[in-house]
This record gives C-alpha cells, structure tokens and sequence, in this order.
C-alpha cells in the first residue's frame, strides 16, 4: 500500500470516529430527503478543473485581462451551478428500503431501495455501501434499485447506512445523502460438505424409549378413543371441555434426526458449522424433522421454515474459533 | 474497459473539444499552424487512436513545424500554439476517460491563451462557444461513461442555457468586485515577433508592410473640440541621428525628462482618450504637443509619452493637448548638434542644393517656402519604390521624384541640415476614421506616417509635413475614409457591409471602454460609489462574498422549483373560473366543480362542469378531438351572473 493510501486510510478512520460523521438511528421510512441531509465535496476531477481554473484566474488578474477574468468568471459560476444541481438533484426524493434477506456466506446480501423522484430529468445514481456500489438511472416513474453487498463471513451483520450518490449534472463534485438503516442481517454459515446420509445421521435415540421421552413436547390433544393409555388422558383439559382428551405425542419416528456437533470430531470447527448448514437444510428439503445439537445450544426436533431459521441462526451466531 | 461504439462516441467528443477550444487562438496562429491543428483534430475525429509511436512521430513532426511557423522564434505565441498543438495531439492519443478529464482540464487553457493575444469581443464570443462545448462534455461523460442524450437534446440545451444565464449575475458580480490587482506581479513574456509598425528606428522600406496594414492602432475620443484633419498629428517617436541610410533614436532618448513641461491648465487644450491596441512596444501616441502625462506613463525630452513596460494589452488613457509648440523652451547646444548633425560624404548634390537655396533666401522661412513648393510641384506619392542605394536623398530628390513618407521626411530633414537649420524626424500617426456610430476617431496601421519638425528661432520645433504637401489625400484622409471637413460627412470607397462593420467597431470601442479597461483604479471609484472610500481587500472580499451568497442562494431557490405540467384542459378551466372570479361569482375552495355549476344554474357551465369532473376524475377517457372540443367550449363560455333569471 503506498503512503498515499495509508494516509487517505488513516485520514478516513480518524474522520469517522468523529460523532459527526457518525451513523446516525434508523430512519422512519419512508425517508424525503431534506437539505440537512445532503453533503456536497469535489471529486477528483473537480479538484484538477479548480485548480486550474484558480491559475487561470490569477494569471487573469495579474496582467489585468478583463475579457480572459470574464470568462474565467463565467466558469467559475458555471461550475458553481452546478454544486448547486447536485444537491438539488437529491433534495426531495423519497426512498424505502427493505429489509434484506438473511444469505449464505459467500452470496451477495441484496438491500433493495424503492426512490421517488421529484422531477422528470432522469438522473444517474448509485447506491454506496462502503465499497460497494450500484449504478442506476432514476426517471420520471418510481423505481427501485437493489445494492449487493458481498459477504464473506457468518455471524450477524449490521449495516448502519448506505449512501445514494450522484456526480452529475458535470461530475465536478460529488453529491450524497445517507440513509440510516441500522439493519441487522445474519449471515448464515456458508453450507458444504458430504450430503445428508439418512443412515448416518439417524439418531442414536429411537429404541427402546417411550415415545414420551423421545420428544418431550406434546404435541396436541385430541378425543379419546378407547385403547388410549389412561396416562395419557389431559385431565385438566378434559374436565374444562367436559370430554374426555388425551395428549398425542408425536410418533416416534425412527426417521428423526438430530444433527449433532458431536458427531463432526474429525472436521475443522468452520467445517463442522457448513456441515451441519448443509444438513439443515437438505433436512428441511427432504422434509424431515431435526434437532440440532451445538456446544452451548440445543435445538429439539422440528421442521418448518421457522425451525429452520432457528437452526440456520443458531449455527451463524456461534463464536469463532481462535 | 470501454465499449467500441463509447470509445467511438469518446474520441468524437474528444475530437470536437479540442477544435472548439483551438477557435478562438486559431485567428492569431499562422496558418500554416492552425492548418495542422484543423488536420490532426479531424484525424481524431475520423481514425481511431494509432499506434504510440506514430503519435510520438507525429508530436516530434508538429513541433518542427511549429518552429517553422514561427521563424524558429520562442514567445508568448509560439506558448500558444504549442499548447493548442498538444490538445490536438492529445485528442489523438485519447483512448479512455482519463485521457478526456486530462483534454476537459487542459483544454480550458486555449481560450485563456486566445485572450492574452486578443480581447475582443469575438474572441470572446468564441471562447464562450467554448465554454459551452466544454460544459457539454463534461455533462455527458460525468458519470464515468459516456451518455450521449439521444432523442433528448433539447432538455440538455435548454438546461445549459438555464445554467448559462443563472451563471452570469455571478460571473458580474465575480467581475465588477473582485479585488484586482494595481501592479502585476510578474510581467508577460514577450511575443516571437517584435512586429512592424513605428520604432526606435525608420529603415528604408520597413514601412511597406505597416502601410498596408489595415489593423486598428487605436481610438481617440475627442471630449470637446475636434482639431482640423490637418492638424490631427499622433506624435510616436522621434527620430534624431541619420546615417545615410536609417534614422534612429538611442535608449537615452526614451528617459523621462527631469522637469517635465508645466503640467498647464491651458484653456486651449483640447482634452480626448485614447485606446491603445497592443504593441508591445513602449511608445504612446498623443496628439502634437501633450500638456500632461497620466501616471504611470511619462513624456520624454522631444514630447513623445513613454511607458517603462511595453504595451502588451489594449491600454487607455487620458490626455490634454495644445497644437502649437512651446516657443518659451530654447534649444540645448547638445539636441542642436544632434538636429545639424548628417553624414558629409554622401548626398553631395543635396548638400550643394542646400546651401545654395538658404544663401538664396533671406530667412530659414523663405528657404523652407521654396523647398516646399518645389517637393510640391515636382515630386510624387507612391507606395511602389526602389531599395535605396548609397545616395538615397540625391536619388530621391533629382532623379526618382516619387516615394512615400519615409522618403519625403528623411530628404526634407537632409536638405534642412544642409542648410544649417535643426530639425528632425517625427514618426506617428495622421488622419483617421471617424465612427459614425461612437463619434471616436479610428486610426489603423496604414495611417502610420513620419514627418519633420524644424526648429526655428522664437517658434520652437515646427511641423512641416512634406508629403501631406504632395498627397494630402493620401495622408490627412486614408483614401477609402476620406473626410470633407465641414460636417465630417465620409465618402469615397465603401461598400454595402461598411456599415456593419463600423458598428461592431463601435461595439468593440464600448467593449474596450466598459470592460477590457476596468482596473484596480477604476474599481476603487466603483466602491467609492457604494460608499466605500479607500476600499480594502478585505472590504472587498466580504462584499463579493455576501452578494455571491446572495446570489448563490437565489439561483439554488429559483431552480428548487419543479415544473408543474399542466393539462391544456386544466389550464382552460382555470382560465374560465377565473373569469368567473372576476365577476365575483368564483368557485370556493370547498367547492366541487359540479356544485359550483349547480349554483350558477347554468346549463352549459353544468355541462362543461360535468365533462371536466369526469375527465379530470373519473375514469372517462377522452380522445383527443373531443378534449379539443371541450376546451374550445370553456374557452367560448362567458362569466356572465346567472343563465336562467
């Protein structure tokens, strides 16, 4: 990295401590863009055409040339108006945003932002999140532009603001507003490793056990049928309804998998965690049901997208390894 | 990486830059300069980018041909046209956006180089093409790719022009209020060549080119009176020593004076201004005899107005004159033996000559009377002469009998000394072209003109024009603008367009009254005005910042606004309620249309009423000939109090 850069890099992460430069709470959506909001700065290519045209003007009023000082003069306020276009340009748009989809390790996260225009000139932006960035074109019509954001690492992620940018109207300076988001994202563990082997992964429970300790929830209560256990019979629930209920287990299902982390002791950590991705999810595709079973945490046997997200979640939020 | 039709796009923007900021400096380059430049831009234009080399062999041979073009001399032009030869080149070389922003930035130096050459209006006009061009390019290509607006030209010119005229009350007050600058910091660098025109020097022939020189020298606009044609004399320098062949003055020659002749409030004066066209040479000229001398300028021992720096940009200044020679001052015994002083080995025959007439005559009077008389009836004006030989007076004045000014004040200077009278030659100015529109006086380059001033006892240096006493057409009037002197009525050899062209003289003459001639002085008056005395910088400063500010603000408020559309079916409604507001029977604010109808009971409101409501509202939709119909009947439908009594 050249000194110039670690300079730059430096020069950043000092500026950002600052409180002022701060993400600030989340915004209420929809968000209009007010004055306050907008931060107008040379590019680089502004800077060059400034630095040039203040030569040009001093060598203008050093020989006293009014016609050269004129023109320079007209520059000057051309480049002037358009500071003045690029802030309007965001002033009174309105933006939404959604709340991006949790992803796999490795899949870009997708934060999709509906804008409103204020006028009918189309207009070039792009949405910012730190080095990403998405080119769009805003017309007369509402749109929505959709910022990937490349993820590389499991766990929870926070994305505090994305800023909508644009150069125009003369790519002279830079015009940007933010738009606090304060989203958090799981990123779930990116899933690899052998498939689900149903042979394999079948629990080690399944024989020899009532089907009341195979799961320990019940699952709902139903009328009695002669032949039912009479430990079975909901007593409370009975004499509430007046009939006589018992609590239905879940059949103990041979076909029920618990994957556990235990049973990974020959995988890396990181590979231990997309392993047991994987098989929570080819579970949930094959429509079985499954636990989970990690250090710290035990998730009991279930399907469903919501024990899958339990699942999934479980496994991006575990510590890391050192 | 670009795509082949940006790339395409690219180089025609590049191509077409560089040709519109090469315009305006195109007038000044030699052509055979602005040739190559106009080439290698529509190569840009035509061919894609060649190969390094050959853009390395194509730079090496543009700069042979630069130094070609400018007689292998270096200055402040040559500058010039070597930068607008690298824009042309670089357009070449343009093959991705970095090389565009390079050509965007350094471009905007051509028309700053054009200026320093020349600040006339057209100039002007050009650089702001430009300047416009410039903001185009850069519109299109600020987002990093290229976004030519196919289909949608005319919302992008119409916001440059919405951009261009919010800029200029910025660009005014940038002008007017800008803290300028007394005394330059560094000084111009010179130009390749000195040029023609008058100098410390009048060799034979060196003239030819300056005589037919059709170029502005410089405007006068007399206050009050307007002296006779034939006494309008523009003094430049004044030439002392003669060697046979030449007339120079020395460096000596130029100092200022240590006590300058009485700065006299002489009610004869005639009080006028001039605006002088770069020369780059130090002379002024002033009419006859100068009664004072404007700072920083001075006047030198023989009354000629000097400046220390060359002049180098139109340069104004106010003078006051008498036309009749201090006969108070007497003649140094040193300026004497200059004024006798002539070489005595050639010219035998004009020498012989001489002495024979003043013996002949009583007085340096009589003598003067006969040489005159006799130069004007023998002798003839032409512009087509021979180079001189060793004895060029003896030549001129008994066999050739014909020249031009040059000829006549170098013999008549000879033929003075001869005889034992001091005189002198005088280079400058004569005649002069009346614009019918400003009332100033235009003089040219061709009005160039060099006569004698003898010193006579008691009368000071007197002027005698020998050549005026052959040609007078030829040298009080420039033949195509002569002038009766009566009521000052031209005539004479002009065409249709003469007109046209007097006017955008006289435009030009404002342009360089209003502003090319705004200075530090004049800006000092400007705030004077305001009510600042002895304005700061500082001062200055805050009272430019408040009103860019202000107008900052007003721009940023004006454009903030977004445009409402209307429908021409809303607006005619509007116009009808309106008309019905008039009469004070409007519609409330509360008020639906149809509600507003049923009040007025009237049929044709409510009918109208009804099909507006459903138009505007409901979910009709109607064609356009009857949206056409609907309109014509609210625009026929009278406000008038009620249908039905």
């Amino acid at each position: 990295m050249s000194r110039l850069a670690r300079t730059k890099q430096a020069l950043r992460a000092w500026l950002k401590s600052l409180r002022w430069f701060k993400p600030g709470p989340r915004d209420a959506q929809p968000v209009r863009i007010a004055n306050r909001r907008i931060y107008v700065i040379p590019t680089q290519f502004g800077l060059f055409i400034g630095f040039a045209l203040a030569a040009l003007n001093l060598g203008s009023l050093n020989y006293n040339n009014n016609a050269a000082l004129l023109l320079g003069f007209v520059v000057i306020s051309l480049c002037n108006n358009a500071l003045i276009s690029g802030h309007l340009s965001l002033l009174g748009l309105q933006l939404r945003s959604q709340t991006p989809a949790p992803v796999f390790a490795g899949k870009p996260l997708q934060i999709q932002v509906a804008i409103t225009p204020r006028h009918q000139e189309p207009q070039a932006f792009t949405l910012r999140y730190a080095e990403h960035q998405q080119h769009f074109t805003l017309g007369a019509e509402e749109s929505s532009a959709c910022l990937s954001i490349a993820t590389h690492q499991r766990g929870a992620f926070l994305i505090d603001r994305i800023s909508l940018n644009t150069v125009q109207p003369l790519g002279l300076a830079r015009a940007w507003c933010y738009l606090n988001l304060q989203e958090h994202v799981w990123i779930y563990p990116h899933p690899a490793g052998k498939a689900l082997n149903t042979w394999l992964a079948v629990s080690e429970y399944g024989q020899g056990r009532s089907a009341r300790q195979k799961s320990e929830q019940p699952h709902h209560l139903r009328e009695y049928r002669s032949g039912d256990s009479r430990k079975q019979i909901a007593w409370k629930a009975s004499a509430r309804s007046g009939q006589l209920q018992v609590r239905e287990y879940e059949p103990a299902s041979a076909d029920d998998l618990l994957l556990d982390w235990a049973q990974l002791a020959d995988l890396e950590y990181e590979a231990r965690i997309s392993q047991l991705c994987l098989w929570v999810l080819q579970a949930e595709q094959k429509q079985r049901r499954y636990g989970l079973k990690i250090p710290g945490k035990q998730i009991a046997v279930g399907a469903g997208e919501t024990h899958q997200r339990h699942c999934l979640e479980a496994l991006a939020g575990m510590p890391y390894a050192h | 990486m670009h795509t082949d039709i940006q790339l395409y796009g690219l180089r025609k923007l590049a191509a077409g830059l560089a040709l519109i900021a090469c315009l305006a400096l195109m007038p000044q380059l030699p052509v055979l300069l602005s040739s190559l430049i106009a080439a290698l831009v529509l190569a840009a234009w035509l061919l894609p980018k060649p190969h390094r080399l050959l853009i390395l062999f194509l730079m090496l041979s543009s700069m042979a041909v630069l130094l070609l073009a400018f007689n292998g001399r270096f200055g402040r032009d040559t500058a010039a046209g070597m930068l607008a030869l690298m824009i042309a080149l670089k357009s070449i070389e343009t093959a991705g956006l970095r090389d565009l922003r390079a050509l965007q930035g350094f471009s905007l130096f051509l028309p700053f180089a054009a200026m320093l050459g020349n600040q006339e209006p057209f100039t002007l006009i050009l650089a702001l093409a430009n300047i416009l061009f410039w903001w185009f390019a850069l519109y299109v290509s600020s987002t990093g790719e290229l976004r030519l607006p196919h289909g949608r030209w005319r919302p992008v010119a119409r916001l440059l022009a919405k951009q261009l005229l919010w800029a200029l009350p910025m660009a005014a007050a940038l002008f007017w209020l800008f803290p300028r600058i007394s005394t330059p910091l560094w000084s111009l660098p010179g130009l390749s060549n000195q040029g023609s025109g008058l100098g410390d020097s009048m060799k034979p022939g060196q003239w030819l080119d300056t005589l037919t020189d059709d170029r502005i020298a410089f405007r006068v606009q007399f206050e009050n009176t307007v002296p006779a044609p034939s006494e309008r004399y523009w003094r430049g320098p004044v030439l002392w020593d003669f060697d046979g062949l030449q007339w120079r003055r020395n460096n000596k020659d130029n100092q200022a004076v240590l006590s300058p002749i009485a700065q006299m409030n002489d009610k004869t004066a005639i009080a006028y201004t001039v605006s002088l066209e770069a020369t780059e040479k130090n002379y002024l000229p002033v009419l006859d005899w100068p009664r004072n001398a404007p700072a920083p300028y001075y006047l030198s021992a023989e009354n000629s107005l000097y400046s220390g720096k060359r002049i180098q940009k139109m340069t104004q200044y106010q003078m006051r004159s008498v036309l009749t020679p201090d006969a108070t001052v007497a003649l140094d015994e040193a300026s004497r033996q200059r004024a006798l002083a002539y070489p005595q080995g050639f010219n035998k025959r004009t020498q012989a000559l001489a002495q024979q007439w003043r013996a002949e005559a009583g007085s340096d009077r009589a003598y003067i009377a006969r040489i005159m008389a006799w130069i004007e009836s023998d002798f003839a004006y032409t512009l087509d002469t021979d180079l001189p030989r060793i004895n060029a007076v003896d030549d001129f004045l008994f066999t050739d009998k014909k020249g031009f000014c040059q000829h006549f004040s170098s013999s008549f200077a000879v033929l003075m000394r001869a005889a034992g009278i001091p005189s002198r030659v005088v280079t400058g100015y004569v005649g002069g072209f009346r614009n019918p529109y400003g009332g100033y006086w235009v003089l040219y380059n061709k009005d160039a003109h060099a006569w004698n001033e003898v010193w006579l006892e008691g009368e000071g240096w007197v002027r005698f024009d020998a050549t005026a006493a052959v040609a007078p057409e030829n040298i009080l009037d420039t033949i195509n603008t002569r002038v009766s002197v009566e009521d000052e009525q031209y005539f004479g050899e002009r065409t249709v367009f003469s007109p046209l062209f007097d006017y955008s003289d006289f435009i030009t003459s404002r342009w360089n009254d209003w502003v090319v001639s705004f200075n530090a002085e004049r800006q000092m008056e400007l705030f004077k005005n305001i009510g600042i005395e002895q304005a700061q910088r500082w001062q200055m400063l805050a009272v430019l910042l408040s009103i860019a500010g202000i107008i900052s603000y007003a721009v940023f408020v004006v454009a903030r606004r977004v445009p409402t559309v209307k429908h021409p079916l809303e607006r005619a409604w509007q116009k009808l309620l309106a008309r019905y507001n008039r009469i004070g029977l409007g519609k409330a604010e509360h008020e639906t249309a149809l509600a507003f109808a049923q009040r007025l009971a009237r049929p044709e409101l409510s009918v109208i009423a009804l099909a507006y409501t459903q138009w505007r509202y409901g979910k009709t939709t109607l064609c356009h000939d009857a949206q056409n119909a609907l309109r014509q009947k609210m625009q026929q439908h009278r406000a008038e109090p009620s249908g039905t009594p």
